[in-house]
């Protein structure tokens, strides 16, 4: 041990370089004759070197590490800011769709003036069609000038039902009237157009009365249950 | 206006307003004086390209940060000490050495039995440099507080952190007398702690056992 203890300390005296010059040239010489001290030295050399470089490339990666983290924070929010954004135009556009729904189905929803607010005309499940709701049956089966679905036709609650009238007429609306002769649907029909479609369940079942504005007659429907 | 300005900025760059870019030399000369702008910088413009070439390996042992990570501190190092000779661009530079990287763990985690790291010095003076800085690095992360306090000072590291003014040469090894002086013990009990915590590293280190 105290061999060891002796050569510990001139290998650490070499190693910094505190030998006086004759000291170091007699130790150099020595090296070459002493396997064992040339064996400690190397790797004390060794060890310090790997051991300073070790601890430089911990503290660079430190470094290094804490600049990366900062510039994933800045990415991070910038991220989430874009997240926002897209979050708030993606809600503002489906909002934008609905309101806009919604509006396109004024004409088959106008009222008088005299309904109840919150009262509804019509209501009903779309349901399957049967009989009129072919509308390509209908089409094959109703005259050109002849008004449809004419007096006293009974539908049924989940029926498609088209309306139809003479080819020369070119009055502006379609009204459907209630038994009560409240006023529950107006249509504006284009120019050219000689039919409308009124989809299953929109009128409750009842007693209808529809005309062709500008036509003095009403026509009469009844809408059963099912 | 100093480093902090990209924080006030962050939201320009967003849209690639003010988004910097920098010459060769003014990448290496931000990598010289360890400027962590530049570090972001390099990390920013390189890293995907880097992380892309991880992935080829194809292996679990590897992670892209990791490697990018090991491979700009090696990169660092060399253009910090002159051995960077700027024969390539810096991007190809880092790139060259991350392969390596990769290489070299998947190498280590595919070869780790204890029989096959132990060192000698006398029969195996060539051992791979990197391979010998790679355990040192898990030795010393391993390292008790007091051991690594005593090699560092003797060692000549960590002045800041021992309020000790650097001297002109930045790895001055401290006498015996003056790290007694700083940790409060006597000068004899500092060489036998300096020895003790020596003789434990050399024994891991060479026989790559764990640091107790």
């Amino acid at each position: 041990m105290e061999t060891h203890e002796k050569e510990f300390t001139l290998i650490e005296r070499y190693a910094d370089g505190m030998m006086a010059d004759s000291e170091r040239e007699a130790f150099e010489q020595g090296l070459e004759a002493e396997p064992e001290l040339k064996r400690m030295l190397n790797e004390y050399t060794l060890i310090k070197k790997t051991y300073i470089e070790a601890s430089r490339r911990i503290e660079l990666k430190q470094t290094i590490q804490a600049a990366i983290a900062t510039n994933k924070t800045v990415r991070l929010n910038q991220r989430k800011m874009w997240l926002i954004a897209a979050s708030v135009m993606l809600i503002a556009a489906i909002g934008t769709l609905i309101v806009f729904s919604t509006g396109t189905k004024k004409p088959d929803n106008q009222f008088t003036a005299n309904s109840l607010p919150g009262e509804k005309a019509v209501e009903g499940k779309q349901n399957t069609m049967k009989e009129f709701g072919n509308m390509d049956v209908v089409k094959l089966n109703i005259p050109d000038n002849a008004f449809f679905p004419d007096e006293y036709t009974y539908l049924k609650a989940n029926d498609t039902i088209l309306f139809q009238w003479p080819s020369e007429l070119s009055q502006r609306y379609l009204t459907i009237y209630n038994s009560r002769g409240e006023l529950v649907m107006k249509a504006t029909i284009k120019k050219n157009i000689k039919e409308y479609v009124l989809m299953p369940g929109v009128l409750k079942p009842g007693v209808y009365y529809w005309k062709f504005m500008n036509d003095s007659m009403l026509i009469r429907i009844r809408v059963n249950n099912n | 206006m100093g480093e902090n300005n990209t924080h006030f900025l962050s939201h320009l760059s967003v849209l690639r307003y003010n988004k910097q870019e920098y010459t060769e030399d003014e990448i290496l000369d931000g990598v010289r004086k360890n400027k962590n702008t530049m570090y972001q910088y390099i990390y920013k413009s390189y890293f995907s390209g880097i992380r892309t070439m991880v992935l080829s390996f194809h292996s679990m042992a590897l992670d892209a940060d990791d490697v990018f990570q090991d491979g700009l501190v090696i990169a660092a190092l060399n253009i910090q000490e002159g051995r960077f000779r700027g024969e390539s661009s810096f991007n190809t530079y880092l790139n060259s050495i991350c392969r390596n990287v990769c290489r070299k763990q998947i190498e280590r985690a595919g070869r780790y039995k204890p029989s096959e790291m132990h060192i000698d010095i006398a029969e195996k003076p060539e051992a791979d440099n990197e391979e010998l800085i790679y355990r040192m690095i898990q030795l010393k992360n391993r390292i008790d507080e007091k051991c690594c306090q005593i090699i560092d000072l003797r060692f000549g590291l960590s002045h800041q952190n021992y309020s000790i003014e650097p001297t002109a040469s930045d790895i001055t090894a401290l006498k015996f007398e003056e790290i007694a002086s700083i940790l409060g013990i006597e000068p004899d009990n500092a060489r036998q702690r300096f020895k003790r915590c020596l003789e434990k590293l050399k024994d891991s280190f060479f026989n790559h056992s764990d640091f107790n």
